[in-house]
């Protein structure tokens, strides 16, 4: 479904993504971790135009492209993102939040949008008691949620998750797992960025390591965590058992 | 809309539409003339600065196309001014959608550098081809509106009135119609955060070339009207004075209300006819009442409006 290879991005003489490969097959979800500066948010920001385009490589999705499309016609594709930080519309109401991107493709009837908004709100357990307030009266949770049915309104292929459960409390992190486990469930591909770790192994089907900006090891969760290229990354020289 | 804001708009409107016939003093519609096409104007800028978050500095110069394309087209070309009104407003869209394109990857402080500069750049072309526009001294003498057999001007500018009074009706429909629609959810996503817009599929370039478009038509009908109006074009309709007469309808009405501009206009323009015995301090008088008003209410009277009726 997505072809990555030889992407690379700089900004001056600092290169932050390095000959960077790797492949994503339908319904699958490959995590990604990697130290703070790896590479990891820049990654998902070149994949998807927002806000910054790769220098040089090649991203290929369903066997087009898209590197230099505009960021529209990439989510049109069906490659839609999430951020780090709980982004939301803040003075439009959850609803409205949901809506924008559907109803933008005018070609789509607004009833349409509409359900594929509701079912959405209700994929991601988001309170229907609160669907009518402004975003900027939302909880982080709720707005983690919210930036979640927003992606997934728009009917992705494959959805790129950058933390999404950075800053919550566990049962809340708990709650973001298992929308992620119903999305894997109905065939949808993810990438996920995380560091929290349990979270990442516990629906990863494959983990790619980056460490600045290159990729370290990818392979099966358990497999790569034992990695001593990956320990050394993450604990320095030396700590790994071997 | 609520059914208590359709009743109120309603009422607002049966009294303006009573009011020349309850006060037959052509000074007083000639007053509510201005004012109907401040608030028109003003309400569409709220379009694009308010709503589409666009520091558009042109605005004026949509007006002011509307002024001279009507003066133009029937005085040089012969239009009918009916068709000249309509063609002020096509004008006006035919330049937001030029300015438009250099502003479409523009943000900020930027955008406010390359409107302006289109806007001095419209003056200065009406400026130096005086055989065209009349250069400094502009255009006199504009044919007036008539239906036949009447011309607005007569019975106390009653035609004038009425017919600024429905483009004002007219407008502000096409306004709240354009928020409440898919595009200017858009637009309002767009202003609130431009990346995440578009990671949700949004097209800032489709937005912000419909953004301007949509404001400019009937600031350019505005602009033709004022023209078959006052019967002249000058190069005074690009004026600081008007410019800032417009920025404080907007700030005194609350930015992203539509309704707020329209109040502002008709408060501003009455309050600036009040204060004309106060001479050169009447200018500080007007500045003072609008930093009290927005110091108390930040989102301008129709803010204070809402707040006092709730």
């Amino acid at each position: 479904m997505l072809s990555v290879r030889n992407l690379a991005k700089s900004y001056g003489a600092l290169a932050v993504l390095r000959d960077v490969s790797f492949d994503v097959a339908a319904g699958e979800i490959l995590g990604i971790a990697g130290p703070n500066g790896s590479g990891k948010s820049t990654l998902f920001n070149v994949l998807t135009g927002i806000p910054v385009r790769a220098d040089d490589g090649e991203i290929r999705f369903d066997g087009r492209e898209i590197r230099n499309l505009p960021a529209p016609a990439i989510v049109a594709a069906g490659l839609v993102r999430t951020f780090q930080r709980e982004t939301a519309f803040e003075t439009l109401t959850s609803l409205e939040n949901v809506l924008a991107g559907p109803l933008h493709d005018l070609r789509m009837p607004s009833a349409d949008a509409r359900r594929r908004a509701e079912a959405a709100l209700d994929f991601v357990g988001f309170p229907a008691e609160r669907i009518g307030w402004i975003a900027a009266d939302l909880s982080v949770f709720d707005r983690k949620r919210l930036m979640i049915a927003s992606a997934l309104a728009l009917g992705p292929k494959l959805c790129l998750f950058d933390e999404p459960v950075a800053g919550l409390a566990p049962p809340e992190i708990q709650a973001i797992m298992a929308i992620l486990r119903r999305l894997r469930d109905r065939g949808t591909a993810a990438i996920l960025v995380e560091h929290v770790l349990p979270a990442l192994l516990g629906v990863s089907d494959r983990l790619m390591v980056l460490h600045q900006g290159v990729v370290l090891a990818t392979g099966a969760p358990q497999d790569v965590i034992r990695d001593p290229r990956v320990i050394d990354a993450y604990l320095g020289p030396g700590r790994h058992a071997a | 809309m609520t059914r208590r804001g359709v009743v109120i708009g309603l009422a607002a409107l049966g009294l303006l539409a009573a009011l020349p016939f309850v006060f037959p003093v052509p000074y007083l519609r000639h007053i509510f003339i201005l004012a109907f096409i401040y608030a028109v104007v003003a309400s569409n800028w709220d379009l694009s600065l308010g709503y589409g978050g666009i520091f558009n500095f042109a605005h004026v110069a949509f007006f002011s196309i509307g002024v001279y394309g009507y003066g133009i087209l029937t005085k040089l070309a012969g239009w009918s001014p009916w068709a000249a009104l309509a063609a002020g407003g096509v004008l006006a869209t035919l330049a937001a959608v030029l300015v438009a394109i250099p502003v479409l990857r523009l943000s900020g402080i930027y955008i406010i550098l390359v409107t302006f500069a289109f806007a001095q750049l419209v003056l200065q072309l009406v400026v130096s081809q005086s055989g065209l526009t009349g250069g400094m001294m502009g255009m006199v003498g504009l044919p007036t509106f008539q239906i036949p057999g009447y011309n607005l001007a007569r019975d106390g500018k009653l035609g004038y009135y009425f017919g600024a009074l429905a483009l004002l009706v007219v407008s502000t429909a096409f306004l709240r119609a354009f928020v409440g629609s898919r595009l200017g959810l858009a637009i309002r996503a767009l202003r609130d955060d431009p990346d995440y817009a578009a990671a949700r599929g949004i097209s800032v370039a489709r937005q912000r070339i419909l953004t301007l478009a949509a404001s400019a038509f009937f600031t350019g009908v505005a602009g033709a009207y004022y023209a078959a109006y006052l019967r002249i074009a000058s190069p005074d309709a690009f004026g600081v004075s008007l410019l800032s007469l417009l920025l404080s309808i907007l700030l005194l009405g609350g930015l992203a209300s539509i309704y707020g501009p329209v109040v502002a206009a008709l408060v501003l323009t009455f309050l600036s006819e009040a204060s004309v015995d106060l001479g050169p301090w009447r200018h500080i008088a007007i500045a003072v009442v609008i930093i009290v008003v927005v110091r108390i209410w930040p989102g301008g009277l129709w803010s204070a409006l809402r707040r006092l009726s709730s």
